[in-house]
Order: structure tokens, then sequence, then C-alpha cells
């Protein structure tokens, strides 16, 4: 803050009608916000100091007892490490595939390409996870084309081996969301003028030294944007690992999220399920916040 | 130009906000018409009597008689929330409520459904925020004590249909001397086998454990998988050791459960040991179908109606998949043979319970629903849709033959589906440790440990 | 002629690139619409074959026996009311929030409600609905969604504001245009295409909702194109056939709205943002 000098009256009294107009514009988004979300969120978060089975009247308070409890309940990290692995190898991967496809469809000849990419995000769980099963059956799609072009050793137990089910449900998760992925980056890179491109390839830059000092700074926005909400996204990842694995084989794809479901619904669990659920938002709060900061200052500002 | 977006958007809202009011919120009155139907048909039936397995050929006349209401009464709409799906939802429970709407002409059922997992978390939600439906379903057996405690199930000791109720029925009903639910059907869990594969392998039924182990080696000797078995999906990975625990633990230990609430018995030293033992065996001789931790529920119904595998052990629901997939193909079931040097008890328990809330506007109407669903020809149009057996006396459903086939079996002795007795949360752990036994990332040992402290954990 | 061969292999491995994902893309897709056409027990045979007989009534018997008429009328009430309130909530609260530094505690605020899983509202949001009459209103469930989908929505409009110059709303301010007036005629038309991108990410997610329709609106004529779908979902016995035709109708219209949009997407890119 730098030092301000001696407000008028006036002065002042223009500054009050702008915080004025300025809360006109936010008040209705704060309102249905705050009302039909955060107060439900934040009143909740009461539930996690309490040990409470989700049905009955009474709820007995214990204070951080469920925290302390998380601290060293192994399969909560457990649950917590696959959860991770599960979000960076999708942020990572969904984001440079999101901008490879960005950069080859970005031509108009490919229109008709970009809307099949979207298709598979409109699809339900209960179709992804009906196709999904069917690739990746033992005797499914993926091994028998593996078998058809003479791979047959590369045939493998896609959900059923501990070790690779992870990674399975990662490629379909790619599968399903890279192609939004595609048209967050396309909408940045429609924003670079024309001209600058064709003044570069004119001065005979080539296409590589172009992506990297042209469209990637261009394109921050839209990295900053994929990336938050490609790792939001999956940390809070729920459905396409209930409709696959459920968690399993054992817990080999047990994320937070079905760790949460389990303890609050299956063991009746609800005070510590809350309390699991509230130390994962903790984190994923701090994470995002400190990723934001690191993105948006390499942004080009406007 | 800049005005035409605005525009556009505010008549879409519009539009969507007036559809949004003017939809539909009456209730259909139904004119009452007195109608009698008669409807005969030849059918040959397996019929249970009195525990006797009966195929005769009877030609059955229904008549549906409607009363006029001698006044209008007021519309009253049913809420009836329940998991059973696609399997019954669209066909069985639309005919029964509107049987139901024909008999009660004011009273309107509105059938709600989800997966098992998703009705959870919303009939949980919804009981405690006290706005519960008017009928639901709850699980049988422990599950349902929480809701009973914490009183949003109606007492229903006192409905005519108690007394009527099957000993198994009225048990996974009860919690401390109260009923707290209608339970609907019995299921049985056992081997269901391809007839024709049997046959032409000269194959008979087995009564023991070396004799089943026998079947399976000819079997597999031929080529075809002996046991189809669907790893993948969790809930199938319980099937083998509920239908080996009531011979190999409760036909002996009928207290086993009790002890272990006591804590004088644990997991860990029990006969489950040797029961995952003789469960991983059959696995390590190439009995199953190589990848079943790969493969789920619905490709193991698959592979039977294949023909690529010739036995599965599963519980009768399973037979309406089958019959669907492989519509020529006759099966046959029959217990597991897991006799542990005696008799074969059957695994059979109630599949589910329908509960009143404790609130409900309408108590009358929903326990006319109820008593709907209790009586003779309800249970049996819906005990013939799911295939399964009644957990009321007097009640003679048209069986599913193969399922028929486990009738004389359960005379012998029964023991209602594992979880059922358990606290809440072991089951979980089971599940995830059968599958990591198999993966080999977990010992038996290790297993079972673990179901002992979520157990403790469970009842601390 | 050096030009043309440097432009030469991007275009090419511009080609193969998309056409091997549009294959990737494809097969799955197939398998779904393969699923649809064939009779169940073929289905159980040979999933993975070309279908012997084509059973298109199987699209008939979806379409009729789920309603999934009502489904689609009331998918379209939820959604579309919906996203008319994200734009236009989420882009003017975006506003303030990208220009005024000391608004970022409430940026902040919003972006929060991203991470939070839906189940930890579950429980107080339905006594409140309770509370306020609104379970089985559409207006419940819509508020539900815009709440619920506002925190990504403020996130992406406000990142694009930033990115767009200030000059020419201090222009049209200093032309003694309102504040309002030059937000919505000046700044929102330059937003064209961050407001397709709302628009169609949360499609996605509006759309295909089960879990707060379920909860929060279970009445039978209000029921939704998912809960629709689910009466072909069993426990044990599912119609995965009639399953996978209903999901394939469910998505066609978004499939129009795609294409609809993509035309009005190039041409907002070309005449908005470029002339900022």
């Amino acid at each position: 803050m730098q030092a301000k000098p001696p407000r008028s009256f006036l002065a002042n009294n223009a500054r009050w009608r702008r915080i004025f107009t300025d809360t006109m514009f936010v008040l209705p988004a704060a309102l249905i916000f705050a009302l039909f979300f955060a107060y439900p969120v934040i009143s909740s978060f009461y539930l996690s100091l309490t040990k409470w089975d989700g049905l009955n009247p009474e709820l007995k308070f214990i204070g951080l007892d469920n925290f302390v409890r998380l601290w060293t309940d192994k399969h909560f990290w457990l649950a917590f490490k696959n959860t991770f692995k599960y979000a960076f190898l999708v942020t990572v991967i969904q984001n440079a595939l999101g901008l490879i496809l960005a950069l080859a469809a970005s031509n108009k000849v490919f229109r008709g390409f970009r809307v099949l990419f979207l298709i598979p995000p409109l699809l339900s769980s209960i179709a992804l996870g009906t196709i999904w099963k069917y690739m990746y059956a033992p005797k499914g799609i993926i091994n028998s084309l593996l078998t058809g072009i003479g791979l047959e050793a590369y045939t493998q137990n896609w959900l059923g081996d501990p070790k690779l089910a992870l990674y399975s449900l990662i490629a379909t998760n790619v599968w399903k969301w890279a192609g939004m992925a595609m048209i967050i980056y396309l909408a940045g890179l429609q924003s670079i003028p024309d001209v600058i491109q064709e003044a570069a390839s004119i001065d005979g830059v080539g296409a590589w030294q172009r992506f990297r000092h042209i469209t990637f700074p261009l394109i921050a926005p839209a990295f900053t944007i994929n990336v938050v909400l490609s790792m939001i996204g999956s940390l809070k990842v729920f459905d396409i690992i209930y409709i696959m694995t459920q968690g399993g084989p054992g817990r080999a794809t047990e994320s937070l999220t079905t760790y949460i479901f389990g303890r609050a619904f299956d063991a009746n669990k609800f005070g510590y399920g809350t309390a699991v659920a509230v130390a994962m938002f903790a984190v994923i709060l701090v994470l995002s916040l400190v990723q934001l900061r690191y993105l948006t200052r390499r942004e080009v500002q406007g | 130009m800049k005005n035409k977006y605005l525009v556009i958007s505010l008549i879409i809202l519009l539009a969507a906000l007036a559809l949004a009011a003017c939809a539909p919120q009456t209730v259909e009155v139904t004119r009452v018409v007195t109608e009698t139907e008669v409807v005969t048909e030849q059918v040959e039936v397996t019929r249970v009597v009195e525990g006797e397995v009966v195929t005769e050929q009877v030609e059955v006349t229904r008549v549906v008689e409607v009363q006029p209401e001698p006044e209008e009464m007021e519309p009253i709409t049913l809420e009836f929330y329940h998991w059973f799906g696609a399997d019954l939802g669209e066909t069985t429970i639309k005919q029964i409520d509107g049987l139901f709407h024909q008999l009660y002409p004011n009273v309107t059922v509105e059938f709600e459904t989800a997966d098992t997992a998703t009705f959870e978390q919303v009939i949980n939600t919804r009981l405690s925020a006290n706005d519960a439906p008017d009928v639901f379903g709850v699980f049988p057996g422990t599950k349902f004590h929480p809701q009973a405690d914490a009183g949003f199930l109606m007492d229903l000791s006192d409905q005519a249909w108690v007394d009527n109720l099957l000993e198994g029925g009225k048990f996974s009903a009860t919690y401390n001397g109260k009923v707290y639910g209608y339970p609907t059907d019995a299921n049985v869990i056992g081997v269901i086998y391809n007839k024709q594969i049997f046959a032409d392998l000269g194959l008979e039924v087995p009564t023991n454990w070396d004799e089943f182990l026998t079947v399976c080696e000819t079997i597999k000797a031929s080529g075809v998988t002996p046991i189809s078995l669907g790893l993948q999906s969790a809930w199938v990975t319980q099937l083998i050791p509920y239908a080996m625990a009531p011979s190999a633990i409760y036909r002996d230990t009928n207290d086993f459960d009790a002890q272990m609430y006591a804590g004088e018995a644990t997991f860990v030293g029990s006969p489950w040991q040797q029961m995952m033992e003789d469960y991983l065996a059959l696995g390590d001789a190439g009995y199953f179908n190589s990848d079943a931790l790969g493969t789920d529920y619905n490709l193991s119904t698959d592979l039977m109606a294949n023909g690529e595998a010739a036995m599965l052990v599963q519980g009768n629901w399973a037979l309406a998949a089958l019959a669907d997939k492989a519509p020529d193909v006759e099966w046959g079931m029959f217990p597991l043979p897991y006799d542990s040097g005696g008799d074969v008890w059957v695994s059979a328990a109630i599949g589910g319970l329908l509960a009143i809330s404790a609130d409900t506007a309408h108590p009358e109407a929903a326990k006319n629903y109820l008593d709907f669903w209790a009586s003779p020809e309800v249970q049996e149009i819906y005990l013939t849709a799911k295939k399964a057996f009644p957990a009321s006396k007097g009640v003679n459903p048209v069986l599913d033959p193969a399922a028929a086939e486990m009738i004389p079996y359960m005379q012998t002795g029964t023991y209602p589906f594992l979880d059922q007795n358990w606290p809440a949360g072991v089951q979980g752990v089971m599940l995830e440790g059968i599958q990591s036994v198999f993966a080999g990332e977990l010992t038996i040992e290790e297993m079972l440990q673990e179901m002992d402290t979520a157990w403790a954990d469970a009842t601390e | 002629m050096s030009l043309k061969r440097q432009e030469m292999w991007p275009r090419i491995a511009s080609l193969v690139i998309v056409l091997l994902w549009a294959v990737i893309i494809i097969v799955p897709l197939a398998i779904m619409v393969s699923g649809a056409v064939k009779a169940p027990d073929e289905l159980a045979a040979h999933p993975f074959a070309w279908p012997q007989e084509f059973h298109w009534e199987t699209f008939v018997k979806a379409w009729t026996d789920a309603n999934l008429m009502r489904g689609m009328r009331n998918s379209f009430i939820l959604t579309s009311a919906s996203l008319v309130l994200l734009v236009f909530l989420g882009a003017s609260a975006a506003y303030p929030l990208a220009r005024r530094s000391n608004w970022t505690p409430l940026f902040y605020f919003f972006l929060a409600g991203i991470m939070v899983p839906f189940q930890l509202a579950m429980l107080p949001l339905y006594r409140l609905m309770k509370l306020l009459h609104l379970i089985n209103t559409y207006y419940g469930v819509i508020f539900i969604y815009t709440a619920v989908s506002l925190p990504m929505v403020i996130f992406l409009y406000t990142g694009f504001i930033k990115g767009i110059n200030r000059e020419l709303e201090e222009a049209a301010l200093v032309d003694g245009a309102g504040k309002f007036r030059m937000f919505w005629q000046i700044v929102f038309p330059l937003l064209k295409p961050v407001t397709s991108t709302v628009i169609i990410m949360n499609i996605m997610s509006l759309w295909n909702d089960f879990f707060i329709v379920l909860l929060f609106l279970p009445k039978k004529e209000m029921r939704t194109l998912q809960l629709s779908i689910f009466s072909f979902v069993g426990q044990y016995n599912s119609k995965l056939n009639l399953v996978l035709a209903a999901v394939i109708l469910s998505i066609l219209p978004m499939i129009t709205v795609f294409l609809l949009l993509q035309k009005h997407f190039i041409k907002g890119i070309a005449g908005g943002a470029v002339k900022g």
C-alpha cells in the first residue's frame, strides 16, 4: 500500500459510490453461493468434531479426536497417497495432451473433430463405466487389439492388477477430459492475434521457438485454468473410481473421496468421515493457493 | 447486436422459469370403476408346498375385482424408495403399485430407486433431516439398527402379517423385540450350473467337498472353466465364504457371532483360516477363470451364458440375468458342498425389508401398502419376478426351476448372510481383504487381523 | 519455398495427432453404439463383434419406457436456467473481483468453493432446503446448481477479465456510460470465448448430475434424464442395451448445442478479443 493523499469529502463519496457499485456486481452471486453452499459446508465442519453415526439425534462432541486419529490411520494415508498420485498424473497428462490437441486442432478444418473430442465429457458415469469395463476386461477390446497386432505379451489385467488399476483409471480419466482441456487451450490460442504468429513465421522463427516465446506466454491464463481445474477435479475424483473399481482391488484405487464415503455411510462413522473431508478440503485449499500464486505470477498482465 | 445475447439469454431464463412454474403439480384422480376381470391360463409350475417341491399342470384363474369407494377420498401420494432398480422397478413394482391403486383409488404410490450405495446416502440424509419417504427399503440385520435406534422407523410389531412370517424373516426384521420391516423375499447362495455341460461330462451334483473338487477337475480337463468368478465386483468376493461358513462355522458353533461380540472369539484362529485357504486353493488349482480379479459380476454371468464356464457361485438373483443373457440354457442349482465333515448347511437370508417412516403423514395408507405387499397374490407376483423365495408362510410363488432345486437342501439347515449380524464396517474390510489376498498383497492372517480390528473398532 | 516446407511438417503432424486421438475416442464410443443395437444375448455372447442384427427399436423402447421426453424437458429446464444464472451472476461478480485488489479475499472465498467435496454440504443443505420448502421444486435445484458451480465460473471469468485491456472500459466511462451499462455492453461481449467455455463445462456437469436431483427432486414428473436412464439399471440385472441407447439419446441434444456454440465460439473470438 502506498501512502494516500488526504481525501476530500467528495472523493470519499466517490469511493463509497464505487464500493456500492462493486457490491451490486458481486451481491447476487455472493448471496446464492453463501446461502446454498458456503453456509451448509461451514456448518457441517462441526460434525468433524463429533462422534456420530449419521442418524442419531444425539451427537457426541469429542473435540479434535477424529483428527488425532486420522494422523495414525494408515488407510487414510494410503487413500491420500493414491489421490495425489492420481491427481498429479492426471494433471500432467491431461494438460500435455490437451495442449497438443489444441495446437493440432487449431486449424478450422478440424472443427468437426473438436466436437467429437467433446463427446466423452458428456457421458454419464454409468455409460463411462460400462464402456471402459469392456475395454479393460481380460478378454476386452484393449487386450484383443494387443493380441491382434502380435503384442500378446503386453496384455494385462488392467483393472484386476493392483499395480495397474490406478493407472487404468487415470487413462480413463484422461480419455474423458482431454477434450475439455483442449477447448480451454483453444480459447487461449485463438486469443493470440494471427498477426503476431504471421510476423514471427515471416521472421523465420522456428515452430518450437514460436511456441516457447510467443504462444505459451499468451496462453498462460488458459494453462492456469486447466491446471487448477484438472488438479482439483482429480483430487475430488469419485464417480470414475466408484463405478469402475470401488477402490479395489483391495485398496489399490481407494481415493480420499471413496474413503470418506466408506467411513461415513458403510461404517456409520459420519463424524470421522466429515473429519477426513475437512482435512482433504484444507489440503486442497493450501495446495491450490500455492499453485495459483505461482502460476499467475507467470502470466502476461493485460 | 450486443444486446442480442442478453435478450436471448433472458428469454431462455424466462422460458425455463415459466416451464418450471407451470410444471404439473396436480395429482391425478382416477375415477373409480367397477370391473371384474377373469384371466385363465394353463401353466406348468413348480410349487413349494409345505417344503416339498411339486411340479404340476394347473389352470390359474385370477379374478380382479374392484370395489367402488363409497365416497371421494382425499388423494394421497405415498413415496416409496428402494434400491431395487431395473430388476423389478419398472415392471413388477409398477404392476404392484397399479394393483394397489385399483384397490385404494385415492392412493398413488410414487416409486424411486437408486443403486445401493447412493440409496444409503440419500436415505440416511433424508432420515436425519426428518424428511424420509413414507415407505422405504432397509437392509436386513444390523444395518437398520442405527435407523431404529434413532427412532426413524415405525414399530410394526402389531401388524397382522407379523405372525405369518417364517422364522428367518422375523429374525432379521426384529430388533430389541420389535419388528421394524416387512421382509419381502428370501434368497440363497449356491452353485448355479449349466445342466448341459454336466450331462455331457456325465457329472452328478456333488454332495461333499471332495466330490466338488472332482467335478471341477473333470470340467477343467474338458477345456471348460469350472467356476466363473467375478472378483472385480467387490461384493462377489464374499459369496464363496458366505456359502462355506454355515457348514464350516455356524452348524457347530451357532453362537460364533455372540462370542465375537463378547470378545471371546476372533476371526484369526477360527475356521475362517481354513475357509480362505480352500477358497484360494480353488484358484491355485485353476478352477476359476484366469484374471478373475479383472472380471466383474456382469462378465462372470457372460461367461456362464456363453458356455465358457460351467458353474457360478451366486445368489438366486443371478438367475434372472442369466435367463436374459442365455434364454435357451437350462440351469440348475445346488448348495456349495463345503461339508466340513457333516451336513451341508445353506446360506440363505432375507433380501430386504420394507419399513415405514416413523413420522409419515400417511401412516394408514403406508400400513395398507405393506399389508398389500404381504398378501399372497402380491408376494407371488414379486417373488416370481425376482426368482426368490418367500419369507412368509402360505405364499406359493412360481419358483424358478433352478432356484427350486435348492429347497430340499434348505431343510437341513440355513444361516443368514454373515454381514447381517456383523457390526458396520467389517464387511467392507473383508471385501477389500479378499481381493488383496487374491492379488497376493495380503496374507490370510493379515486379512483376518484387519477384520478383527474393524470389529473391535466398530464395537468400541 | 522454404516457408512452405517449414509449414508442411507441423501440418502433417497435426493431422496425425488429430486422427489418432479421434480413433482413441471413437473405439469406446463404437462399443457403446454396438452395445445399444445388439440384443441382450448377443451382447453377452459377443460384446465386441460387429452386430449380427441391428435392433434399432431399442432406441424407441428406451425413449418410451424411460419417458425420456419428460426427462429431456426437465433436464433442459434445470440446465438452461442454471446456465443463464451462472453466466450473468458469474460474469458480473467476476468483474470487480478481477479489477479491484481489495476484493481479493472474497475471490478466495469463492475459490475455496471449488475445492469442497459436495458431500460436505449435503446434510445441512438438505435441512435448509426443507426449511425453505424448496425440495421437489425446480427452483431449489437451480439454486443449488448455481451455488455449487459459481466458484468455478467466477474463477474462469476473473482470469479472462484480468487479461482484457482496461482502456476500452475507461473510454466508455469517460463517455458517461453507467458502470452496469458499460460492463454489459463493452466488457461482456468481449468475454464470449470464456462464456462458451463456461457453458460447455457446466453443461457437462449439470446435464449428467444424478446425485443432487435424486436427493432434492425425486418427484416423478420432475425426473431428469439421468434418473430416467437409471430405470434400466438393476442391482443384479441391468438392461445394458437400453441403458446405452438411452445414454446415446441423452447426449444428442448436447452435441447439437456444441455444434452451434462452436460457430459462435469462433466468431466470438474473431470479433471480440482481438479488437481489445
